[in-house]
């Protein structure tokens, strides 16, 4: 009972601890709330006022009702960011696979390409891409922006280290009973590695959503603007309409939140170990 | 088990989707592609064309086809409107213009449209520099071709401090638009309350600094500052060589012959130590620090900041009038801003800086005739249009003073707070101008460069005035002799 | 049988990566404005590299890079276990709390650099009133001194890395054997020999994983100067990718900043190739 009561104790104390510490986390996030309901000559009011002073719904209005066609651009964004996800979760998971499970000649070689290129400047790579992608007839086209997003060093390395966490052992015996790779792959590696998968799939999710660069190099049309290029529309000759811009990308926040409450649920101890029993 | 098979179908299932939505995805751009296709091919077209332009005109004219026309900026949509209707109407059966909004003015937005192979008739640009570079590079025609076709001298239209910085080799590769007159904003409430006479033309940076002192007051997060300026932001304006500029001239940073620096001016070191002494000394001009933390070197932020009381005086172009406008938020009660023109060290003559935003025609553009009525009438025939509605003064020089006070008129009628009266007759007075727009490429960007690391230093409490010059001299001249 | 589970991701992945990368590297040897078309580059040899070299900014730049990552990556992965771990388990409100720490990751970056600006002002600003209430006389002046603006960006820097981490180390964690838990507290051991006996040895490949990644994209920090510091006061936080970003981005320099981030790629490929060789030779 003294230990469980002490359990319970420690508990409550590093819950309390950890809520306090995430109030810093909350911070720019509040700030981010409150200048979306501010009117832009309050939001740069010192000291910061959490509170709006004079509380306005104009942003959000806005933002969704103004010529700008901030829906369009959601779907956009919705569009790139899911199908280049997909992609990546399903070309980088094979690709992991070979580099942890499978040996074969060259696989050290390519896999030591693989990880140093992740240190090429993603800046960089928007200048030769361009180049290429108008050779490609891909210009100002969403291919542009989900195609290399779906074949990424990041994610095969990323899915690399957590199949190879996963015990040899478990693959031989799959063997023996004469389970061919891409069985091993679908029922043992992929069902162990759920949570490296959600990890990956809030990653990517989040930084296809955010992205900048990569559209306003390779995009044009207005009708092909992802959220954050299309936030450009609420800026004119020499300013942005801050208000706008916290009001948008508080709603632009709202997938994201979907996607990390819904994949954060993995993180659930126990389906590693539970695969290890049967 | 069940989980894992259930996530197995669940994985399989996405793939499929992602599957067909991929294949979609690919005939979409297959469309698309094929019209990016028929852009990327317009560059071949447009060198071909060079040579049957005229043909090509010609048939345009026979056939009566109305010709497309793309204007490119990154003015809002809304602000374009009437532009691009008046020259629809105007050239209505002839040319039809499209307005294309860029993301923003920033340097490679521009590069990657004018690169891509799209067709572009009209071309803006914020930034002088990067005006020369694509100049140089060939992405510009030479406009003096279509001076002569009009019978105009590029001076006797745009004025002689345009002609100085725009001439590029003896060539114009742009006209600006708009012209930027930088003035000093006050708050007249803060002046009343204060008991204070408001500044008048003809006073001198000895006024400015003692009217800056006497209405600073306060403390803490609480202060009230004498004046706001941006001095040392690295892409900013950068007024602490204001006093400079306004002694040497254009070009103030150059030589006569461009092959060094002047940073060992006895003019520099008086304009740097004068602003450093009201920053650092005087404490009386909103400092570095709260100048980048609360965002000040935004326009519609300076403006707020002025009427909203943070400080009495701003030092801004023109256009920072547009910010008086109910969309950026309700403005108080009682708002009343004045205007007056920009300090001297003698009190004598104004002389006041300026800078342009300029277009231009990229040099695969089609047609360069119909082109050139496009930018004409954007710049100089229907400036009301372009520059007017951005509270923008336009690029060429007024031919009188109707002109001139109907020009004010669209620029300051209608900003709530704003002493319009006081405001016309400020902009009727006589000053001289001094370009800040840097067409030279030799050393700019080590120069530029040089300046935000020293002065950043200088600002922050440091480095000495004397040391920053020294540096900017030494890195400046470096920057050119690589350059040349 | 390995290459037909890569094939696809490497296709693409020659395609959509190392042919852009090969084309930098052509790049860095020449001069060219984007604006113009292809014919009009001009083949330089060596200019940009020997241009850099010589520049003082670079070498300033390279070396803050280098700071940064090294001081920042330990603190931030260090930290970042402690709160994954308590994360975990040890706490009510997991789904909440997760969120509330990766939050930093997906604000808005304009909000982001705003609210540490505004924390962050030397003479009133929230951070040092506390200060001088807890007596301190003369509190820091952060972003605006050279000797503080690094240690300000990696502050911020490992603020935002946090909840990114836990992440990687949540999933980490869940492939480790419940049943060598039960087993230690069965032999008595207390929390913190679990920690150090069972959680982190279980977690070494995603370790290796974080680490890497951590220092790879500490090497890429740019935006918090962007938007902060612009690299000063002087070049006292110019860090290489946002030189190179400038140089590419604002001053028409592909070439130069082509043979920057080249620079850069070439440093880090020794440092993993470093690194593979001798995690391979503990294993042989």
């Amino acid at each position: 009972m003294g230990y469980q009561k002490k359990r319970l104790i420690t508990k409550i104390v590093l819950t309390v601890i950890m809520a306090v510490i995430s109030i810093i986390m909350l911070l720019p996030f509040v700030w981010m709330l409150s200048a979306s309901f501010k009117p832009d000559n309050q939001i740069f009011n010192f000291p910061i006022e959490w509170i709006p002073k004079d509380f306005t719904w104009a942003n959000y209005d806005r933002v969704w009702n103004s010529d700008v066609p901030f829906s369009r651009f959601f779907t956009n964004s919705l569009k790139v960011t899911l199908l280049s996800v997909t992609g990546e979760v399903l070309t980088s998971a094979l690709a992991a696979y070979a580099f942890a499970k499978i040996k074969f000649k060259g696989r050290e070689v390519i896999f030591l390409i693989y990880l140093s290129t992740l240190a090429f400047p993603a800046q960089m790579m928007l200048i030769p891409r361009y180049v290429l992608f108008k050779a490609f007839g891909i210009y100002n086209t969403h291919l542009a922006l989900i195609l290399p997003g779906m074949f990424t060093a990041f994610g095969t390395f990323m899915l690399r280290q957590f199949f190879m966490s996963i015990p040899d052992e478990l693959c031989e015996s799959a063997k023996i009973d004469g389970a061919g790779h891409f069985t091993i792959f679908s029922k043992i590696v992929v069902p162990l590695a759920i949570p490296a998968f959600s990890a990956l799939i809030i990653f990517q999710f989040v930084g296809s959503w955010n992205d900048y660069e990569a559209p306003l190099v390779y995009i044009r049309s207005k009708e092909l603007a992802t959220i954050p290029l299309g936030l450009n529309f609420f800026r004119d000759e020499n300013s942005a309409s801050y208000g706008a811009i916290m009001a948008a990308s508080v709603c632009s926040l709202l997938p994201i939140f979907a996607v990390f409450l819904a994949f954060q649920k993995q993180f659930v101890a126990g389906i590693a170990t539970s695969g290890l029993k049967e | 088990m069940k989980k894992r098979q259930k996530m197995l179908a669940v994985l399989l299932a996405s793939t499929m989707l992602a599957a067909t939505l991929v294949g979609c995805g690919g005939q979409e751009a297959d469309s698309q592609g094929s019209s990016g296709a028929q852009e990327s091919g317009s560059e071949q077209e447009a060198a071909a064309s060079n040579e049957s332009e005229e043909t090509g005109a010609q048939e345009q004219a026979s056939s009566g086809e109305v010709q497309q026309l793309n204007f490119y900026a990154w003015t809002s949509p809304e602000n374009m409107v009437p532009l691009v209707e008046a020259f629809n109407e105007d050239y209505a059966g002839t040319y039809e213009m499209t307005y294309q909004k860029l993301a923003d003015a920033a340097t490679m937005t521009i590069n990657t449209a004018l690169g891509s192979g799209e067709p572009i008739d009209v071309m803006t640009q914020a930034s002088a520099m990067d005006l020369r570079v694509r100049a140089d590079d060939g992405v510009y025609l030479g406009l003096k071709q279509f001076f002569d076709k009009e019978g105009w001298t590029y001076e006797e239209i745009m004025g002689s401090a345009m002609e100085e910085t725009m001439n590029i080799e003896g060539d114009y590769y742009a006209i600006p638009y708009c012209n930027n007159i930088n003035m000093v904003w006050f708050n007249k409430k803060m002046f009343d309350e204060a008991g204070m006479e408001y500044p008048q033309a003809g006073w001198t940076w000895d006024d400015f600094r003692e009217t800056a002192i006497a209405m600073t007051h306060g403390e803490g997060g609480d202060k009230v500052y004498g004046a706001m300026l941006d001095y040392a932001d690295g892409d900013g304006d950068n007024y602490w060589d204001l006093i400079a500029r306004q002694k040497l001239g254009a070009f103030t940073y150059y030589n006569d012959d461009f092959t060094a620096t002047q940073f060992d001016a006895p003019e520099f070191k008086e304009s740097l130590e004068y602003f450093y002494n009201l920053a650092m000394v005087d404490k009386c001009i909103v400092p570095l620090e709260e100048y980048t933390a609360l965002q000040y070197h935004k326009d519609p932020t300076g403006m707020a900041g002025l009427y909203n009381g943070k400080y009495a005086m701003w030092i801004a172009p023109v256009y920072g009038c547009l910010y008086l406008n109910e969309s950026y938020g309700e403005i108080p009660e009682g708002t009343d801003i004045g205007v007056v023109d920009m300090p001297t060290t003698d009190g004598g003559a104004t002389v006041t800086t300026c800078y342009t935003s300029t277009a231009s025609i990229p040099a695969t553009c089609k047609d360069p005739d119909a082109a050139w009525e496009a930018l004409k009438y954007a710049c100089i025939e229907r400036a009301d249009l372009f520059a007017g509605p951005k509270a923008m003064h336009p690029g060429y020089a007024f031919q009188s003073d109707e002109d001139r006070d109907a020009f004010n008129h669209i620029i300051f009628d209608g900003k709530p707070g704003l002493d319009v009266d006081m405001a016309m007759e400020v902009m009727a007075l006589d000053r001289t101008l001094v370009s800040k727009d840097n067409t030279v490429r030799q050393g700019q960007v080590g120069i530029n460069e040089a300046i935000k690391n020293n002065m950043t230093l200088v600002f922050s409490g440091e480095m000495s005035v004397d040391e920053a010059l020294a540096n900017l001299k030494e890195q400046g001249d470096a920057a050119i002799a690589a350059d040349q | 049988m390995g290459w037909a589970f890569i094939g696809l991701n490497l296709a693409g992945y020659l395609l959509f990566k190392l042919l852009p990368l090969v084309l930098a590297g052509v790049l860095s040897f020449t001069k060219w404005n984007i604006a113009a078309s292809l014919d009009k580059m001009q083949f330089v040899g060596f200019d940009n590299f020997a241009r850099i070299f010589r520049d003082s900014v670079f070498w300033e730049s390279f070396w803050n890079t280098i700071l940064y990552a090294v001081v920042m990556v330990p603190i931030a992965i260090g930290l970042s276990l402690i709160l994954a771990v308590i994360l975990d388990t040890h706490v009510f409100g997991k789904g909440l709390l997760r969120l509330a720490f990766y939050l930093p990751n997906i604000s808005s970056m304009v909000a982001v650099s705003i609210v540490w600006m505004i924390l962050f002002i030397p003479s009133y600003g929230p951070i040092n009133s506390i200060l001088m209430s807890l007596g301190i006389d003369n509190p820091p002046k952060w972003l605006n001194a050279t000797s503080t603006s690094l240690i300000s960006i990696i502050i911020i820097g490992v603020w935002q890395r946090l909840g990114y981490n836990i992440i990687i180390i949540l999933a980490g964690l869940q492939g480790v054997s419940k049943s060598l838990y039960e087993a230690a507290e069965i032999d008595g051991a207390n929390a913190v020999q679990k920690f150090f006996y069972i959680t982190i040895p279980s977690l070494s490949n995603t370790m290796f994983f974080l680490t890497m990644i951590s220092f790879i994209s500490s090497f890429q920090m740019f935006t918090p100067v962007q938007v902060m510091t612009k690299g000063g006061p002087g070049t006292s936080s110019s860090v290489l990718v946002y030189y190179i970003y400038k140089a590419a981005f604002q001053n028409n320099d592909i070439g130069g900043a082509s043979a920057m981030a080249w620079v850069l790629f070439l440093l880090v490929f020794v440092f993993s190739a470093a690194r593979m060789i001798v995690s391979r030779k503990k294993e042989s």
